[in-house]
């Protein structure tokens, strides 16, 4: 018995030392799947597969931020995707996902639906693309005030003070490539008044970078704004970024926000890309986005950018080009199917739909651009219309010519189908310029009048006397008529508008 | 006793070892199933098989990445179609690149979605790709540093395309995306299309080190397209960035390209090659070709729409309007040199002599037809905004013009908005031709 | 028994234990079942655990068809509160039921045909990841607020229209009775087999469920989507995809839309849109791009069958191919302002792109401020872009509706890329009397009425020759050269002393200065 005893003592010994061993055991040989998909490798599961990181796992290693963060560690240096949609919402994030990698692996990362709050930027390296679920994704800064969704204030990591940066100087000196968001929706909540944010920052990153179906709320200063750091080669280092496509803003400072004080704006060129395809820009009539005089939705500060489907209520210029100084120039901007202002519902009017800054504000009435030394030629603008409802405004506003194609006030639009305008002409003092617009808006008040730009009628029989609208004001000197059906003895061919009375030619 | 002894004692060890397996987390499911390859999910019944995809390394284990893919799709492979994710699939021993020996699509017919993991493929033959194939990489990355890059293998066949999209007329649904092709300095081409057409398309994709055509787009590829967001990158004499050739190759267009060829040195002589009508390039940039974007080098060709067009350095001219075949009814909107010498080169109407438009930028030039008298040709039908020399625009001003005032381009009309009758025709000061040798502006009313 | 016996056999009993637990520990055995349809991935133990990621359709109870089992998902009390992605990509007709892929119990959002309610409807945003394969449905799928659905891409999976004969199909096609009577909506219903967003929810007046948020006629919808698959009407007049009422961030990408008889892709509505109250005075403003599409009409195909029917002012239609029999009267009808349209080809169409021809309500009367972009028409097309007006040229009939004037249009890069013949037009223009069979025109930006003038004359700019047009060249022209285009102007653009400028009247080229 006593010997007995002994002997069972001794196993029950042995075998507990196997259970520990067996428990742990599978940990250390598997421990290096984590996150990896769990697959059938055959008729029975399972199998780890590197296919993806699901970064839900790592649960222990904090906030969401840093759950992905864990889960950038364990991809191969040549990258992969991180899966963090099954990562429980609403979250706030402490640090960027990037966070302590000093050479992250490009990575797509799959964010889940709900809101993040996030305390700081969000710094996207080199081949970095962040996803989420279109409307249902909100990253959202930080705020303390009531209701408090963090325990800090959001500080951006930098003196851009976004909330998403794409590529820096310290992950891509020389410009990144392929650094994306897409299907996120970005918001600053009212209570945040701590800084002026903006929403995305690309200064640094280049060709297959993009932003895709994204919308901002509420931010106090840019939305998107790209360019502006000048590489060893002398091109911007965000130049052939793009498209920025597929974008939704509605960014407004606060209410009581001077035009002193600064002005909000949905996107800022300073760089040439591959455009910006199509964006509605909601500001507001009653804040400073609205009554502020030069201040635009969308402002085309470098050459080389086409801009098209775009819609833009509530800011008091929809489209600016050229708000720069001198010796800088832009050139080659492509502008086409444009709508301005509302009618009749929506965020208010815009005073010039798409605005040409120059030297050259003809009408105080409408404005002119904050900074007009810059030099701009070459402007090729189709199908602008200005939807304002009778409000004293114009559809293009050409401070290079002095020219203000104007809305009526019985409620018509003031639509134009092609204005070019090209360059100074030698020995004139004049612009290569092709417009389709032939009317002219008489307001009652000088300062809202149209301006006139001359243009080419064609029709099958002789115009009538006069080139004017009815009633007094400007007429459309200067511009030529072709009647398809003239002769040289009956109804002549071509006439020119002389002022205010077609005259004919031959 | 000894038996009770022994029976309780080992009892208890055995309930001992036997005790971690009522707590732990791992219990033997009932009644789930699942085949090779299935993705695991949960269900009632534990974990269970799911045909959302297939992972291809789970299905196969043998040969190489390419040989992988090809087994899922012979074995067993859905008719409609399936997602096949290769994501998991590393280079044996680590490293990031992993050799691929034949075509995974060789006799396949059946539509795929297949997601290639990162690193470094290098495939040896062409991966020819069927109806309703797409290929999708884990990003593009830039030229010589993609994050899924397709590389061809020393050996591979010359002149040959790396990718060709379609493997019998009429192919429809074929696409590249998220992905870096790198020619390895061979003389291969990229993407060859002659035969997808309807919703076939690449998007974003880098080029690099190819000596052939980046992206060569022929005739039986009408109607594919967009292919967008590309970035060619190549120092090779005979590269060239981009071609759409045919004279049925209407497509859905390249939007957002960048070609990088020689910026220093020789400049390698094409970036783009357009000879096929209706087709839309736009936002493009082009540094270190002689010509950025050349029409009527091998057909003629007509409708075509060029929009934000820049240049870069070692860039001869933006666009060049070759007379070797007729170019007609080009509508060229956008065009900034930016370090470029000319904007756009006019051999077409232009004549030999003045042929070059060196304006910084031109907002519009559009070519449209031959113009005849008689039965003579004499012009072409023409708007520009160009100041050039050689090309007669159209200018509005707010004031008259002196009489005998210089004016440089020969045809040229400006409108005064503020004109008056001041003597009616050939005495106003309204409408002005420029004329004469030397040329000044002369009212005609 | 010996002690030794006693060791040996406690030993092997030991052991054998050890063994059993040791193998039971690190076989990769399934974990405990949690939440149906969760994926199973690796955490930091080894040990396989569950994932919220996405959902796995396959995986949960089965419905009667793919879409009760959608539905049942989407419709959980256990469903996020934000939104999920439900990859449905593992069900195929082997998963449950022989017919697993023909929906006839309704569609993922609704279920059944009757009244709206809370039960039977469910507006949960929802991306649903699609299985290859032919999935046939009885009744319209209507997206509700940031729903999105993705196939395989076009040749793995096709949305198909049930009819009677097909297996698992108890009837034909129906559009449900509440969804096609809209007070302002379309007069004939909408009768669509996808509709981004609806006005419409549960019984009444909306109620909890909207499709939209607000519901009749108060807000719209944002950010619907489909892509990826082919739509296939089985040769039905009825309509592929409608878009009434969602408006930014939606759009169609990638999509196949085939055999059918009514419109392929329909967006707003002007049937009403100066009421406040009803749908049509949301219409989808701002929708889109509407990208990458193909519509082949069938053998089917109707006069009244049309590729897309545009009368909102949206972010575009770019890339399209437009396939039918000769019989349809139009590809690509425009009665809305604001839209670019580009890389468009159209092929067995009387017109291409028809501008202005629907009778609409007093609201929208000009369809101004349009961009068409590389237009062009393979074959069996008669005018590649039509502008409807009341001067029709050389003798033509008129469009039906000739009072909605089209202005401020502009056609960079419209082709007649067949057979080049008098009777066949580029570009025919109603408004001014014109009918261009140019083989192609670079540029006819069509501008506004000159003030005071009758109502064929416009401000304009054309490069085709047979207008008047401004050309130059540098050659001088003899006098009394045969010219097409009265009207136009030659410049010679060489500096020379003699005659610089010509206009082209009465058919001969005349000195000017």
């Amino acid at each position: 018995m006593r010997i007995s005893k002994i002997f069972t003592g001794r196993c029950i010994f042995f075998g507990a030392i196997a259970i520990i061993f067996g428990w742990f055991l599978p940990s250390r040989v598997q421990a290096q799947n984590a996150g990896n998909n769990a697959v059938y490798s055959g008729p029975t599961c399972c199998t780890p597969s590197a296919a993806f990181i699901d970064a839900s796992v790592f649960s222990s290693s904090g906030d969401l931020c840093a759950q992905i963060n864990t889960a950038l560690t364990k991809l191969p240096p040549s990258g992969g995707v991180v899966d963090a949609r099954g990562i429980s919402t609403p979250q706030a994030c402490a640090a960027s996902p990037w966070n302590g990698i000093s050479n992250p692996p490009p990575a797509d990362v799959l964010l889940p639906a709900g809101t993040i709050y996030i305390e700081t930027t969000w710094v996207l390296p080199n081949a970095t693309r962040i996803f989420g679920e279109r409307q249902n994704t909100f990253v959202t800064a930080c705020s303390t005030s009531p209701p408090a969704n963090c325990a800090k204030d959001f500080v951006p990591s930098d003196s851009n003070d976004a909330l998403i940066e794409m590529g820096s100087s310290s992950f891509c000196p020389a410009g990144c490539h392929g650094v994306a968001v897409q299907d996120v929706f970005f918001v600053v909540p009212d209570a945040y008044t701590a800084l002026r944010l903006n929403g995305i920052v690309n200064q640094y990153s280049r060709e297959l970078s993009y932003v895709d179906h994204a919308g901002f709320a509420n931010l106090n200063a840019a939305g998107l704004l790209v360019g502006g750091v000048t590489g060893s080669d002398g091109s911007d280092l965000a130049a052939n970024s793009g498209p920025y496509s597929n974008l939704n803003y509605n960014p407004c400072p606060h209410s009581g926000d001077s035009c002193a004080a600064g002005t909000t704006k949905c996107v800022v060129l300073n760089a040439q890309t591959r455009g910006l395809h199509g964006i509605t820009c909601i500001g507001d009539a009653t804040l400073s986005c609205q009554t502020c005089a030069g201040n635009a939705a969308i402002y085309v500060n470098a050459s080389n950018n086409s801009i098209e489907d775009v819609h833009i209520e509530g800011y008091w210029d929809g489209i600016e080009i050229g708000d720069v100084a001198a010796p800088a120039v832009v050139g080659g901007v492509l502008i086409s199917n444009v709508t301005g202002g509302f009618n009749g519902g929506g965020a208010g009017p815009v005073t010039n739909v798409a605005h040409i800054c120059g030297p050259n504000s003809p009408n105080l009435g409408f404005g002119a651009c904050a900074i007009t030394t810059g030099t701009v030629s070459d402007v090729s603008i189709f199908q602008v219309n200005d939807v304002n409802n009778g409000k004293e405004t114009t559809s293009i506003q050409d401070d290079v010519t002095g020219t203000s194609i104007a809305s009526p006030l019985n409620n018509d639009p003031s639509i134009v189908g092609m204005y070019a305008l090209g360059e100074a002409v030698a020995g004139t003092t004049g612009y290569s310029r092709f417009s389709t617009f032939p009317n002219n808006a008489i307001t009652g008040t000088a300062q809202f009048d149209s301006t006139i730009v001359p243009t080419w009628g064609v029709g099958n029989s002789a115009p009538p006397t006069a080139c004017s609208n009815p009633g007094a004001g400007p007429n459309l000197t200067g511009s030529i008529f072709s009647n398809t059906t003239g002769t040289p003895s009956g109804s002549k061919t071509i006439w020119v508008c002389v002022a205010g009375t077609w005259q004919p030619v031959i | 006793m000894k038996i009770p002894t022994f029976g309780m004692g080992w009892v208890v060890v055995g309930m001992l070892m036997l005790l971690p397996f009522a707590v732990s987390p791992t219990q033997v499911s009932a009644q789930c199933t699942g085949s090779k390859g299935n993705n695991a999910v949960y269900a009632g019944c534990g974990l269970q098989g799911s045909t959302a995809f297939i992972d291809a390394g789970a299905f196969s284990s043998s040969g190489d990445i390419c040989a992988r893919i090809h087994a899922v799709l012979t074995s067993g492979y859905p008719a409609s179609g399936a997602v096949i994710d290769a994501r998991g699939i590393r280079p044996p021993g680590g490293g990031s690149t992993q050799l691929c020996s034949t075509n995974p699509w060789a006799g396949i017919t059946t539509p795929s979605t297949v997601l290639l993991p990162s690193g470094t493929i290098q495939i040896s033959v062409q991966w020819a790709l069927p109806s309703g194939t797409r290929i999708v990489g884990e990003g593009s990355g830039a030229p010589g540093a993609g994050v899924t890059t397709v590389q061809a293998a020393s050996g591979f066949a010359n002149a040959a395309a790396m990718i060709k999209m379609g493997t019998a007329t009429g192919a429809t649904g074929v696409s590249v995306e998220d992905l870096a092709l790198d020619g390895n300095g061979t003389a291969v081409s990229g993407i060859s299309n002659s035969l997808a057409r309807d919703l076939s398309y690449v998007r974003r994709l880098s080029l690099s080190n190819i000596a052939g055509t980046g992206l060569l787009i022929s005739s039986g590829a009408q109607n594919s397209g967009p292919y967008s967001d590309i970035n060619f990158s190549s120092t090779a004499a005979s590269a060239v960035c981009a071609s759409i050739q045919g004279a049925s190759t209407s497509t859905r267009g390249i939007h957002g390209l960048t070609c990088t060829g020689n910026v220093s040195g020789t400049a390698l002589p094409v970036a783009v090659l357009l000879d096929a009508p209706n087709n839309t390039i736009e936002d493009v940039r082009v540094s270190g070709f002689t010509d950025g974007i050349k029409l009527g080098q091998n057909l003629p060709t007509q409708g075509d729409v060029l929009s934000n067009i820049s240049g870069g350095p070692n860039v001869t001219s933006i666009i060049h309007i070759a007379n070797a075949h007729l170019v007609s009814d080009l509508s060229v909107v956008g065009v900034a040199k930016n370090g470029a010498t000319n904007a756009i080169n006019d051999q077409e109407s232009l004549p030999s002599s003045s042929h070059l438009i060196a304006d910084s930028s031109v907002a519009i030039y559009v070519l449209g037809e031959q113009v005849t008298a008689q039965t003579t040709v004499i012009g072409f039908s023409r708007f520009t905004t160009s100041k050039s020399a050689n090309a007669p625009t159209w200018a509005t001003g707010n004031a008259a013009i002196a009489s005998g005032t210089a004016c440089s381009q020969p045809g040229s009309l400006y409108s005064n908005r503020n004109g008056s009758i001041n003597g009616g025709l050939g005495h106003g000061n309204t409408w002005y031709v420029c004329q004469g040798s030397p040329s000044t502006w002369n009212d005609v009313f | 028994m010996s002690r030794a016996k006693t060791v040996a056999f406690g030993w092997i009993f030991a052991g054998t234990l050890a063994g059993l637990g040791g193998w039971l520990v690190v076989s990769p055995m399934p974990a405990r079942a949690q939440t149906p349809g969760n994926n199973a991935v690796y955490n930091t133990s080894g040990i396989v655990t569950s994932s919220a990621a996405f959902i796995d359709a396959s995986a949960v109870t089965q419905g009667s068809d793919i879409c009760a089992t959608l539905f049942s998902i989407i419709s959980s009390t256990n469903y996020p509160g934000h939104a999920a992605v439900i990859d449905a990509r593992g069900i195929s007709n082997t998963t449950g039921s022989p017919n697993m892929l023909t929906c006839n119990s309704g569609s993922p959002w609704t279920q059944g045909n009757g009244q709206r309610t809370n039960s039977n409807t469910t507006t949960n945003p929802a991306t649903i990841l699609l299985p290859a394969g032919t999935i046939y449905i009885s009744t319209s799928w209507i997206l509700p607020n940031f729903a999105q659905v993705a196939g395989e891409g076009k040749a793995a999976t096709v949305i198909k229209a049930c009819s009677t004969g097909t297996a698992g199909c108890s009837a034909n096609f129906a559009p449900p009775a509440w969804d096609n009577s809209w007070p302002g909506g379309p007069a004939n219903g909408v009768n669509a087999m996808v509709e981004l967003g609806s006005p419409f929810g549960t019984t009444g007046s909306c109620g909890q469920t909207c499709f939209c948020p607000g519901g009749l006629g108060s807000t719209d919808c944002n950010s619907v989507g489909v892509r990826d698959f082919t739509l296939d009407g089985a040769g039905q007049n009825i309509n592929g995809i409608v878009n009434q009422v969602s408006q930014e961030l939606t759009f169609v990408d990638d999509v196949a839309l085939n055999n059918i008889e009514g419109i392929g892709l329909w967006i707003g509505n002007d049937a009403n849109p100066d009421a406040v109250t009803s749908v049509g005075a949301i219409e989808a403003g701002n929708s889109g791009p509407y990208s990458n599409l193909v519509f082949n009409a069938g053998t089917g195909a109707l006069s009244t069958t049309e590729c897309v029917n545009l009368q909102a002012g949206t972010r575009g239609v770019h890339g399209m191919s437009c396939t039918a029999n000769g019989t349809p009267a139009a590809a690509i009808y425009l009665d809305g302002s604001n839209n670019s349209i580009e890389d468009v080809q159209i092929t067995g169409f009387q017109d291409g792109v028809l501008i202005g021809s629907q009778a609409l309500s007093t609201l929208a009367t000009n369809f101004r401020n349009n961009l068409l972009l590389n237009i062009g028409a393979i074959s069996g097309v008669t005018n590649v872009v039509h502008i409807c007006g009341p001067n029709p040229p050389n003798g033509s009939a008129a469009c039906a509706e000739t009072n909605n004037p089209a202005a401020d249009l502009t056609i960079v890069g419209a082709s007649n890329l067949g057979v080049i013949s008098a009777s066949i037009t580029t570009i025919r223009d109603d408004e001014t009397e014109t009918a261009l069979a140019d083989a192609s025109v670079a540029m006819y930006v069509l501008g506004e009425q000159t003030p005071n003038g009758s109502t064929t004359q416009y401000t304009r700019f054309t490069t085709s020759p047979r207008l008047p047009s401004w050309a130059t060249g540098n050659v001088a022209i003899t006098a009394n050269s045969a010219c097409t285009g009265n009207g136009s102007l030659y410049s010679r653009d060489v500096a020379s002393t003699g005659t610089v400028l010509w206009a082209c009247v009465n058919s001969v080229w005349t000195p000017i200065r």
